[in-house]
């Protein structure tokens, strides 16, 4: 019998291929790709190059994408245990960072108000790489310390 | 923090709001879309805070329909909670990350001789997240 794309669908995610953890010798590529691409801005920057402001959206993003491999890659002994771990490290990133990015601009605005800052400005819409850094950087903390606490 | 509420944080279980906040957070969204399309009719903030605010609004709904608790809390939605966070966080990540990026290879292989720019989602990106997020959270329960 022909099977529906939803049942294809849940088949496909059963196997794990949904949510992709990819072996552990990526961590270190990711991390290398991060730290070249870091030292390609920093150079970008200090030679002063020409459309700086296109080639740091560039580097930024090869920056994020090589900390989201290092995030992805599995643990040497990955088992069932670590797993609920990294999706409960994933959980309170996601919560936190969104809380934080959420309530920040309003705590900035009261501040403003209550100093007597006027005219009132919107000052934090934040940059993807702010709200997307700021996520990692809450996984692998948490990842780390329900590691330590197993 | 006695044991039981270091537990409780261990858990994922302390940012939790009771479920009738669930229907609370309608009224931050509807603030958020009257501000929004009403902006230029009001004279307490200039159109900047106002889009800003009203954005953020909109945020502030999702986010508290996101943590507020089920009807029927247990150890099994918990777990799927998280479970949904860390695909929306994945899935929403690939997607802010890659789509700007295939939009500049793209721009660079058929634009050629214009000026490039590599433009970015911002705000959107959370908006994406918490849509992310809901759908998953909806999936996984359908499949309970």
């Amino acid at each position: 019998m022909e099977k529906s794309f939803k049942q294809k669908f849940c088949d496909f995610d059963k196997r794990g291929l949904v949510f992709p953890l990819i072996a552990t010798r990526y961590k270190y590529i990711g991390l290398a790709i991060s730290a070249i691409s870091v030292i390609g801005l920093l150079s970008f920057k200090l030679l002063e190059i020409a459309s700086l402001d296109l080639w740091s959206g560039v580097f930024k993003s090869f920056i994020l994408s090589g900390l989201i491999i290092t995030m992805l890659s599995k643990e040497k002994l990955e088992d069932e245990r670590i797993k609920n771990l990294r999706f409960r490290a994933f959980a309170f990133a996601f919560l936190l960072a969104v809380v934080m990015i959420v309530f920040m601009p309003f705590a900035a605005l009261l501040i403003d108000s209550v100093i007597g800052r006027f005219p009132l400005v919107w000052e934090q819409d934040q940059s993807v790489f702010y709200i997307i850094s700021t996520m990692i950087f809450f996984q692998m903390m948490y990842f780390n310390i329900f590691k330590r606490q197993l | 923090m006695n044991d039981k509420q270091l537990n409780k944080v261990r858990k994922g279980d302390f940012l939790l709001l009771p479920h009738y906040m669930k229907w609370a957070a309608i009224y931050p969204v509807l603030c958020g879309v009257v501000l929004f399309f009403f902006k230029e009719h009001q004279q307490f903030l200039n159109e900047e805070v106002a889009t800003g605010m009203a954005g953020h609004l909109i945020l502030l709904g999702f986010l508290l329909i996101i943590i507020s608790r089920d009807k029927f809390p247990d150890e099994r939605l918990l777990i799927l909670r998280h479970k949904a966070m860390a695909y929306a966080f994945i899935h929403g990540m690939i997607l802010v990350i890659v789509t700007p990026f295939l939009t500049f290879l793209l721009g660079s292989l058929f634009r050629s001789g214009t000026q490039l720019d590599f433009t970015d989602y911002g705000m959107l990106s959370i908006f994406l997240f918490q849509i992310m997020y809901l759908i998953n959270y909806w999936r996984f329960k359908q499949e309970l």
